[in-house]
This record gives structure tokens, C-alpha cells and sequence, in this order.
């Protein structure tokens, strides 16, 4: 392959027209006014985010997730509060029933005694009559029973007098007569 | 294929030409034309991409943190994000003081990029160089005073005279790993950046451009299967590439953000 | 070769400044095309590993995934290199 000469003088000539093709910007080459521009923008934000803008929103959401975790403790908290609580009910009325049951208790001996007494009353009232009664009855029977002996007696002495044919004394033979009497009553 | 060619022979030389290398990445100053404070464009883009996070975080931060408002956990989940995806893989333990900083980098790189595809202005930010190596050298001056921070002068001699290799390829090695460390890292960095987004804002211009010029020719009363193809395809590569740029912006600014994370751990833990 | 070879011989007939242009657009070409080789096969093994990786370990998803963009980053860099002289030749 032969370099054409005259294509390498064209490349030759470039040089010399370097000034001239300066004039096109080249679009990889940094401006100097855009890197200014870049470099105070860039250190505004970089300022702005380290000092101003991330501190709140970072701390925010850490107290947020302290406040959570602090939430998630209170309410643990009010658990065991409740269950406190509860213990403390039911103890009261552990003790409330506990009381009832006991002044039920009492009421209940009372009125036992209050009906034992009464009925102890009435019985003796029963007994005292029952024995006033007896006391009457036997009185009676044997009120009864010497008006009764007497004529039996009689009717005996004056039956066996007819009996035997002799008069038979009444006072010799009462002793007798009682005593048959008895044992018939 | 005739017909194609012949649009474009035939095609008043006009027909689908790229447009001139400044008219697209260039743009005419707002105020202070030629001087060091010349106001652009890109300059403007710099400056929403400063104000849009300070109004986001702020309406964000006077939302009460009892009940979030909406903003206020999609601003929540950024940081999460940005601590939980890049710094903590990046950096290993410790990487709570380089929060803020990955912070800014992720969202003023990703908001200058979204620029691409957002009416009016259609450039990204980080296709003009300034700003990735502005934002490389930052992380560069970063990670190498972290470095001598953490490891005093055992962070350099680690470098250029590592004690992990056999002693005869040491200087090799050293000279080696002081030049991709030291000098190639903060270029690699920003023109990683810099070339993907330049990449595809040239890529949508070429679909502009294509469906300008197949309308154009359309229009000039010309017809033909093929043409018809190519006004279709260009019109659906546009919408599909536009669509796709919103997805490249954002993960060059995550690589960019994990690619400092892991050069600022790498100074911060010493290698094993 | 017999491309660029052409391409000089066209040159000939040219002015210095066509010359220039024709040769940087040819270089341009073979610079991005070359630079897109490596790096396409790289990022294809990278990913291909990457998701190898996370078939088998689906519980180490999110790890696998920040490695594979990191390389995919570190790789993509050699193209993105081939970019730039790309646009150096072409634009400059």
C-alpha cells in the first residue's frame, strides 16, 4: 500500500490550519464557567444536605422508630398493668364473696340459733303444758281413782258380807283391797 | 435499499445530516457571556438540580415524623436507599459521616440526567464535562484524605509498594496501582458518567433527526415501503430509547454513588 | 485495510481538510467499533454470571445485583473510552 503523497502534505497542512478548526468547541473538554457552576452548585447541596436537609429527616425517623419500639414497651407496660389490675379485681372480689359468704354464714347461725331458740321456747312451753297437763290428769285420776276406791271397797266389803254371811269389817280388810286395786291399775 | 439511497443522494444534501457537534451540546448564555460566570443552561440545570431536593426535603421535614406524609416517606426511602444500597455495601462499617455526601451525588447527578428526557431542556446535565469532573474530584480529594486520615502514611505505601505481591514485582505493581488509583480513577469516574449520558443524548438527536428527515421526505411527496419503515422505526426507537435513558440516568447515578462508596471504603478499611 | 486504503486514494482528489474528515470518520468507526467488542462479550459474561449467581442463591439477590452493576461499570468503561475518541475524531 503506497501513501499517497498528497493526502500526507493535506495532513501536513493541518497543522497550519489548527487555528482555524480551533474555532469548533470540543465536546469532551471541560468550560471553565460550567465547572464553576458545577463546583458551587455541587458544594451548595453537599452544605445544604450535610447541615440542613438529612439531619431532620434522619433523626425523624429514628425518634419515629424509638417512639415504636417505646410504644411497642408501653403497651407491654399496660399489659402487665392490666394484668395487675385484674389480679387486684378478682382478689377484691375473692375477698368481697369471702365476706358475703361469711356474713351469710352468720346470718344463717343467727337465725339457726334465733330458731333453735324459738323452738326450744315453744318445746318447753309444749313440755311445761304437756307436764301442767299430767299434772292435772293425775291429779284427777287420782282424785278419781280415791273416790273410786272408796265405793269399790265398799262394794267389796258389802259384797263379801253378803258372800260369806258375816259383816266384814271395812278397815280390817282395806289393806287388801287396796292392794288388789293396785294391781288391777 | 435503492430507494433509501436514494433519499439520501438525491435528498438536497439536507436529508439526514447530524447536526453540528456544538449546536448540541452548546448552549447560548443566559447572562455573562464569556466570562468565568457565564450563566447556560446547564448552569440553569445545576441550579434546579440544587433547589429540587432543598424544597423536597424541606416540604418533607415539616411533615410531622408521627404520620408521615407521602413526601415525607418517598423522601424517607431515598435515604434508606441510598444507606442501605449504597453506602453500606460501598463503605463496610462506618459509613454513617458519608451519607450526606452520597446523598448529593446520587440526587444531583440523577435529577441533572432526568434533564434528557424533560421537554425544554433535553440535555442531560452530565453530558458536558465540568460537572462529572467536578463531582470526580471531589470524590478523589475525598477518598484520598480519608485514606491518609485512617491509615496515615501506610495508605501510601500500601499503593505503590504493595506487601501482598512478590517482592521482584513490586515496583510494577506499585507503579501500576499508584497510576490507576491515584490518576486513571478520577477520569474513569467521570467519563463513565460523562460518555453515557453524552451517548445517549446523541442517540436520541440521531432518532430526532432520523424522523425528521423521514417526515421531511414524506412531506416532499415521497413514498415507499422502506421509508415508511424507517419514519416507524425511528419513531418507535425514540420513544423506547427515551424511556430507556430515564433508566440509564438513574443507574449511572447510583454507579457513580457506589462507585465513590467503594473508592472511600477502600481508603477507610485497609485491604486485607 | 483495502477500506481505509480506498478511502486515502479518495482523499487524494480531496482538499486537506476532506482528507482530515475522511480519515477521522474511518478511524472514528473502527475506534468505537473496536471498543464495543471487548466490553459487549464482558458485560454479556458479567450479567450471565450474575444471574447464574442469583438462581442459585435467591436470598443473596441484592448483593449479586450491586456486584454485577459494579462491574458492569468498570467494564463499560473501556466502551465508554472508545466513545470519546470516537467523538474526539469525529467532532474535533
Amino acid at each position: 500500500m503506497t501513501l499517497p503523497i498528497t493526502s500526507l502534505t493535506g495532513m501536513l497542512a493541518l497543522s497550519e490550519e489548527a487555528s482555524e478548526t480551533q474555532e469548533t468547541i470540543n465536546p469532551v473538554l471541560p468550560v471553565g464557567f460550567e465547572i464553576f457552576w458545577s463546583a458551587v452548585f455541587f458544594f451548595t447541596l453537599l452544605a445544604l444536605m450535610r447541615y440542613v436537609l438529612l439531619p431532620p429527616i434522619q433523626q425523624g425517623r429514628e425518634e419515629r422508630a424509638a417512639r415504636l419500639s417505646a410504644g411497642r414497651d408501653s403497651v407491654s407496660d399496660s399489659d402487665s398493668e392490666l394484668a395487675q389490675i385484674l389480679a387486684a379485681h378478682k382478689e377484691q372480689i375473692a375477698v368481697a364473696e369471702a365476706e358475703g359468704a361469711a356474713i351469710i354464714d352468720a346470718a344463717r347461725a343467727e337465725a339457726d340459733g334465733q330458731r333453735a331458740q324459738a323452738v326450744g321456747a315453744v318445746e318447753e312451753e309444749i313440755t311445761k303444758l304437756r307436764s301442767n297437763a299430767q299434772a292435772e290428769i293425775d291429779v284427777a285420776r287420782s282424785t278419781a281413782l280415791a273416790g273410786a276406791k272408796g265405793s269399790v271397797s265398799q262394794l267389796a266389803v258389802g259384797a263379801a258380807t253378803k258372800v260369806l254371811g258375816r259383816s266384814v269389817d271395812l278397815a280390817s280388810n282395806q289393806s287388801v283391797i287396796d292392794s288388789y286395786l293396785n294391781s288391777g291399775s | 435499499m435503492t430507494n433509501v439511497l436514494a433519499i439520501f443522494a438525491e435528498g438536497e444534501g439536507s436529508a439526514v445530516e447530524f447536526p453540528p457537534i456544538e449546536n448540541v451540546v452548546e448552549w447560548p448564555a443566559f447572562f455573562g457571556g464569556d466570562t468565568f460566570y457565564e450563566f447556560n443552561k446547564i448552569a440553569l440545570m445545576g441550579l434546579i438540580a440544587v433547589v429540587v431536593p432543598t424544597v423536597l426535603f424541606l416540604v418533607a421535614r415539616a411533615s410531622s415524623s408521627t404520620a408521615p406524609s407521602k413526601l415525607r416517606v418517598f423522601v424517607e426511602s431515598i435515604v434508606k436507599f441510598i444507606e442501605e444500597q449504597i453506602a453500606k455495601p460501598g463503605i463496610g462499617h462506618g459509613f454513617e459521616p458519608y451519607v450526606p455526601l452520597l446523598t448529593s451525588l446520587f440526587l444531583f447527578i440523577a435529577i441533572g440526567n432526568l434533564f434528557e428526557v424533560i421537554p425544554f431542556f433535553q440535555m442531560p446535565m452530565n453530558a458536558r464535562m465540568a460537572n462529572p469532573l467536578v463531582l470526580a474530584l471531589v470524590v478523589w480529594a475525598i477518598f484520598i484524605y480519608v485514606g491518609f486520615k485512617n491509615q496515615g502514611f501506610r495508605y501510601f505505601k500500601d499503593i505503590v509498594w504493595p506487601g501482598h505481591v512478590p517482592p521482584a514485582l513490586r515496583p510494577l505493581v506499585g507503579f501500576i496501582e499508584f497510576f490507576s488509583v491515584f490518576i486513571v480513577r478520577p477520569f474513569s469516574h467521570a467519563i463513565r458518567l460523562f460518555a453515557n449520558m453524552l451517548a445517549g443524548h446523541m442517540l436520541l438527536i440521531t432518532f430526532s433527526v432520523l424522523i425528521i428527515a423521514t417526515l421531511g421526505q414524506i412531506a416532499a411527496s415521497a413514498s415507499g415501503v422502506v421509508l415508511a419503515l424507517g419514519f416507524v422505526g425511528s419513531l418507535v426507537g425514540l420513544i423506547g430509547f427515551t424511556a430507556f435513558e430515564v433508566g440509564v440516568g438513574i443507574i449511572q447515578a447510583f454507579v457513580f454513588s457506589i462507585l465513590a462508596a467503594v473508592y472511600i471504603g477502600s481508603s477507610l478499611h485497609p485491604a486485607h | 485495510m483495502s477500506l481505509a486504503s480506498n478511502a486515502l486514494m479518495l482523499a487524494q482528489q480531496l482538499d486537506a481538510t476532506d482528507a482530515k474528515n475522511a480519515n477521522a470518520a474511518i478511524g472514528a468507526g473502527f475506534a468505537y467499533g473496536l471498543a464495543a467488542i471487548g466490553p459487549g462479550i464482558g458485560i454479556g459474561i458479567i450479567v450471565g454470571q450474575a444471574i447464574q449467581a442469583m438462581a442459585r442463591q435467591p436470598e443473596s439477590a441484592g448483593q449479586a445485583q450491586t456486584t454485577m452493576f459494579l462491574g458492569i461499570a468498570f467494564t463499560e468503561a473501556l466502551a465508554l473510552i472508545g466513545f470519546v475518541v470516537f467523538i474526539l475524531l469525529k467532532f474535533v
